[in-house]
Parts: structure tokens; C-alpha cells; sequence
């Protein structure tokens, strides 16, 4: 075993995860239509109830979302590198890799890149809308966004490979998922904020990545809006060095938790 | 160094819970050699590959793999062989051609040998012409050729395969059979394979018999079959246990009774035959006289027989128990 021959076999475990992704459009279809539906129903339905504006004057209310939208979609995307394992389990092929001469850590990393790598193709297109809501990046706040869906990939793509070490069927490491999706969805401040909730709600939102990946989007898609001091101080709730090492310290812990997981499974 | 064995194995042991699934087996098996597991569903065959091919720890005891330790050097043991699992583990998204390079990349083979090696491997279990077909569409047959070819890829010293020829109709057995041996005398490979039909075992150079978690005999199949003397006579009778006693009493016969029928190992069979028509006095409804078989060899040590479909109860019972290793019986898709 050389690190020559370990980078080998990540490689060409990450180019066929990002081959099979490329190769099924309807999986790529299917995971942007929910953040366009999101954005869609919450975000043109809900402006109209909410009075043209969203809770802030400086903001659409689609705009207000927008930046959580992105952060549900990259958990979304990420999180169904897992399901490529158990899948993989589930129609046997999963062995091959596990009985090669490849250690378990070099697998479980080259899971995690790709769905980081899936991640970063669906922000990209869904970038593509910024436009349409009245947002206009520059080269800098895209760059800056890259780096930061990157990092919250980690951690959530982790948290997917955690799972599937631990989860025997498909239907399985769905049920999982969905059961965890919806609490970290709507306790992520992503559709509304956190301010006036009870402290059982504000502690599972600290243990939230969602949480701070959504703060730092904010941080990066709205620096080109005159906030007023309310609005910043509801909005923007860390600063941007907190946010980053908070989601890197969760993405490390999730990634060791992970690759001893999966370096464990017989 | 050429003499050391490819395989050691000693006082191998291997628990899931409460239940014992190898109890202490050991063997050699020498380089070049054909050796096969024979015995019934649930006996351990899948269980001992299991912790050969580094995939389960060993509860207790010790194995070398190509000279290396399963236990501390399992990267080196890895390295060394090729296996053939019981189910497929192909990426049938994938053509034969992409399956090959992405087990070549895995297992780390230089770009020039693959070129060299690959249309090589394909060309054995004739599959070259199909290597752009996706596996999807591969027939059962095809998908363990192909599963073969690609274990042997890597140049591998020692081959595993584990029940390589189950749910494969009788001509893609003996097909398959022909690869396995041509592939054998060609490069020198050590082949190590279990499987619970008799006739299989035949091939081997090599068997060791396996029940309940334990080695009941281990020979070449000649010697295994000499042992029990030359003919094997099996009849019925109106009244088994009546025969049974008779031919112990009167001729002095080691006869028993085993699936409902009175089995006898004798020396010299139509002889014992004619003395058993002139003295017996329930009326025989059936005569069976053969040389013996593996299927003899296996009944005389277990007293049973080896089914092809039906393990018995205790045995479907014992592969459940399996159910929290991702390894065995009990993972097979439904």
C-alpha cells in the first residue's frame, strides 16, 4: 500500500460516483426541482401573505430564503452519497471495493468528495436563478459561496456516510434521512428566525451545521444590501470566522466519525 | 520457498454471538493446488473464505495467505488474491470492459499490464466480444465469467471462489469448470473453492469435508471414496430394521439404515448381493450397487445426505442467525 496507489483508488472511486450522477439526469432534475418548488411556493406564495415584503424591509422574502435553499439542497445532494453505499450493498458491488487492497479511510474519504463534488454542480446551476431574484453575484461572492458550500459538504456528506455504514437497506437509510431532514430544515433559521423560540428548539439549532452554513451564505449572498441594525443583528448572527470554524469542526468530527464507522463494518 | 504451503489455516474459529459457525479447522493447502470445501448449506465454507479473504476477523486461531497473516498483514493478503463471491458483485451500470478498469485501478495495476492482461483474462471465459456490453445485460452465466476474469486480473497467487458455479445451468458449469481448470495449469494459480455439489468436488485435487463448523475428512477424492471398501450396496425392503438385523446376524454385514433405505459398504458387491437375495427373508422392493462416491463419503461421516435446495431446518436456521455480518448466507438479496 502507497499513497500512490490509495489516490488511485480514490480517484477512480470519486470519477465513478460523479460518472453514475452524470449518467442518471433524472436524479439530477429531480434534486433541483425541490429547491426551485421551495423557493417557488414558499417565496412567491408566501410573499403575498406576508405583505409583498418578507419580516425584513431590506428583503425579499424569496431572497430571505434563498440562501437556506441552498444550504437544503446541498444537505439534500450530499446526504444521497449514502445512499450510493448501501445501494452499492445492496447489489453486491460494495464488496469488490471493501475486499480490495484499498484502506477503508481512502473508500469513505472518496465517498465524502463526491458528494461535495455533486453538491458543487447543483449550486452551481442553481446559481444560474440568483437573477431571478433579484440578486447579482460577482466572480468574488461566487467564489467565496463555493468555498463555503464545500465545507458544509463535508460535514453533511460525512454525516450520509455515517449512516450508511450503520444501515442495511435502502428503504432503510431513507426512513433515517427523512426523519432527520425536516428537523435540521426548519431548525436552521433557513425559513424563519430563530429568535423567539423556546431553548430546547435553540439547542438542537446550535448543534445544527445547517445553522451556521445558512449564516455564513447570508454573510457572502447579501453583502451587496444596506442592512439596518435590526435586520444585521436577526440575520447575520455569527460572524464569518465563527461560522467557518464551527461547520470545520463539525465536518472533521463527522468525518472521523464516518471513516471509523465505515473502517469498522464487517 | 516454493514448498511452503499457500494457505495455512490452524485451529481457525469464528462466532457470531452465541453461535459457533467455524470450530476449529485447520489445513494446508500447497501452491498450484485445486482444494476444495464440500459440505451442506450453513457448514461454514462461506464463514472460513470469510476470514481468508480478510472480509471477517478471526474469533480465535490463525491463517496465512500467500505467507502472509490474515489477521496482521491484511493489506499484503489482499494484494495476493483474487475472489469470486458467492453473489454478484458487479457494477451492472457498467460494461465488462469498465468493471475490469476499475478493479485495475483498485487494485492498483499498471496501465501497460492491464492492456496486456485484460483481453487476455476475457478472451479465457470467452468474453471479449461482449467486454462494451453493460453487465445489465449480461446473462447469470456471463456475470460469473466475467466475475472470474476479473479475479484473476491482478495476477493474483491464490484464487477464492466461493460456490462458483450455483444457479448456473449444467452446461455453464462445465464450462466454467474448464476455465477454472485451464486458467490452473496455465498460470500456476492455487485455487481454493467451496461447494456443496458431490460432483464438483471431483475436480478438486483436494477436498476437505466440512459439517457443522468442523473438518470430518480431508483427502483426494480417490482416497476419500477407496476408504470405504468397494461397492456400496443400498436396498429396500418390506421391512428395513428386520433386513438390517438379519444381515448383521446371518452375514456378518455393517449395515445401517439411512434415508429410509439399508446401506452396506462390502468389498466385493454382486457377491454379497446374490447371499443377501438367498437369505433375507423380508420381500427387497429395490437394488442400488455402485462404486462409491463423494455422496457415500459424505453419508458414512454424517450420516446424511447433502441436498442440493434443501438445507435442513437447523441449517436455514444457523444462516439466519448470521443476520448482523454483511458476511454469509444471510445476506443474500431475496
Amino acid at each position: 500500500m502507497s499513497v500512490r496507489s490509495e489516490v488511485r483508488a480514490g480517484w477512480s472511486l470519486f470519477r465513478r460516483d460523479m460518472l453514475k450522477f452524470y449518467r442518471e439526469r433524472a436524479r439530477i432534475v429531480s434534486s433541483l426541482l425541490q429547491p426551485i418548488l421551495f423557493l417557488g411556493i414558499f417565496g412567491l406564495g408566501l410573499k403575498d401573505v406576508l405583505g409583498g415584503t418578507g419580516p425584513f424591509q431590506e428583503l425579499d422574502y424569496i431572497q430571505y430564503i434563498f440562501p437556506g435553499v441552498i444550504g437544503i439542497n446541498v444537505l439534500g445532494i450530499s446526504t444521497s452519497t449514502g445512499v450510493t453505499i448501501v445501494a452499492d450493498r445492496e447489489f453486491g458491488f460494495l464488496r469488490e471495493v471493501l475486499v480490495a487492497p484499498v484502506s477503508r479511510w481512502t473508500i469513505a474519504s472518496a465517498k465524502v468528495a463526491a458528494g461535495v463534488g455533486t453538491a458543487l454542480i447543483q449550486v452551481t446551476v442553481l446559481m444560474l436563478l440568483s437573477p431571478f431574484m433579484g440578486l447579482t453575484p460577482g466572480p468574488d461572492v461566487i467564489i467565496r459561496l463555493i468555498g463555503a458550500v464545500m465545507l458544509l459538504a463535508v460535514a453533511t456528506s460525512a454525516l450520509g456516510v455515517l449512516i450508511a455504514s450503520r444501515i442495511r437497506s435502502v428503504e432503510g437509510f431513507q426512513y433515517v434521512f427523512q426523519f432527520m431532514l425536516f428537523p435540521l430544515f426548519f431548525l436552521s433559521g433557513a425559513f424563519f428566525v430563530l429568535d423567539r423560540v423556546p431553548p430546547w428548539i435553540e439547542f438542537v439549532a446550535n448543534l445544527n451545521p445547517l445553522t451556521y452554513a445558512v449564516d455564513l451564505f447570508r454573510h457572502i449572498l447579501y453583502s451587496d444590501i444596506e442592512l439596518g441594525p435590526t435586520s444585521r443583528s436577526l440575520l447575520l448572527v455569527n460572524d464569518v470566522p465563527q461560522d467557518i470554524l464551527i461547520i470545520a469542526v463539525m465536518s472533521i468530527v463527522l468525518l472521523a466519525a464516518s471513516t471509523f464507522s465505515f473502517a469498522r463494518m464487517e | 520457498m516454493n514448498d511452503e504451503p499457500m494457505i495455512e489455516v490452524e485451529s481457525l474459529v469464528r462466532r457470531f454471538g452465541a453461535f459457533e459457525a467455524v470450530r476449529g479447522v485447520s489445513f494446508d493447502v500447497a501452491r498450484g493446488e485445486v482444494f476444495g470445501f464440500l459440505g451442506p448449506n450453513g457448514a461454514g465454507k462461506t464463514t472460513t473464505i470469510g476470514m481468508l479473504v480478510t472480509m471477517l476477523r478471526p474469533t480465535s486461531g490463525q491463517a496465512r495467505v500467500a505467507g502472509h497473516s490474515v489477521r496482521t498483514q491484511a493489506q499484503r493478503v489482499r494484494e495476493s488474491i483474487g475472489i469470486v463471491f458467492q453473489e454478484p458483485t458487479l457494477d451492472e451500470s457498467l460494461t465488462g470492459w469498465e468493471n475490469l478498469h476499475f478493479h485495475a485501478d483498485v487494485y492498483n495495476l499498471p496501465a501497460a499490464d492491464f492492456k496486456e492482461r485484460a483481453p487476455q483474462v476475457l478472451k479465457t471465459v470467452e468474453l471479449y466480444d461482449r467486454r462494451n456490453t453493460l453487465v445489465r445485460n449480461y446473462s447469470g452465466g456471463m456475470k460469473r465469467r466475467l466475475e472470474i476474469a476479473r479475479g484473476l486480473l491482478h495476477y493474483p497467487k491464490v484464487l477464492f471462489l466461493d460456490e462458483p458455479t450455483i444457479g448456473l445451468d449444467p452446461q455453464s458449469r462445465v464450462a466454467l469448470w474448464e476455465y477454472i481448470r485451464e486458467i490452473q495449469r496455465r498460470e500456476a494459480i492455487t485455487v481454493f473453492l467451496t461447494t456443496h455439489y458431490m460432483a464438483e468436488a471431483e475436480y478438486c485435487d483436494r477436498i476437505a469435508i466440512i459439517d457443522h463448523g468442523e473438518i470430518v475428512a480431508l483427502d483426494t477424492p480417490a482416497m476419500l471414496k477407496a476408504g470405504l471398501g468397494g461397492d456400496v450396496v443400498t436396498i429396500t425392503s418390506s421391512d428395513n430394521e428386520l433386513a438390517v438385523h438379519e444381515l448383521q446376524l446371518f452375514l456378518e454385514l455393517p449395515a445401517r439404515i439411512e434415508d429410509g433405505a439399508v446401506r452396506l459398504e462390502v468389498e466385493d458387491g454382486p457377491r454379497t448381493l446374490a447371499q443377501i437375495f438367498r437369505r433375507l427373508t423380508p420381500e427387497i422392493t429395490s437394488v442400488d450397487l455402485h462404486k462409491p462416491s463423494l455422496e457415500d463419503v459424505f453419508i458414512n461421516l454424517t450420516g446424511r445426505a447433502i441436498r442440493d435446495d434443501e438445507a435442513s431446518q437447523a441449517d436455514k436456521l444457523r444462516s439466519q442467525m448470521r443476520g448482523p455480518a454483511s458476511f454469509g448466507p444471510g445476506m443474500r438479496r431475496p
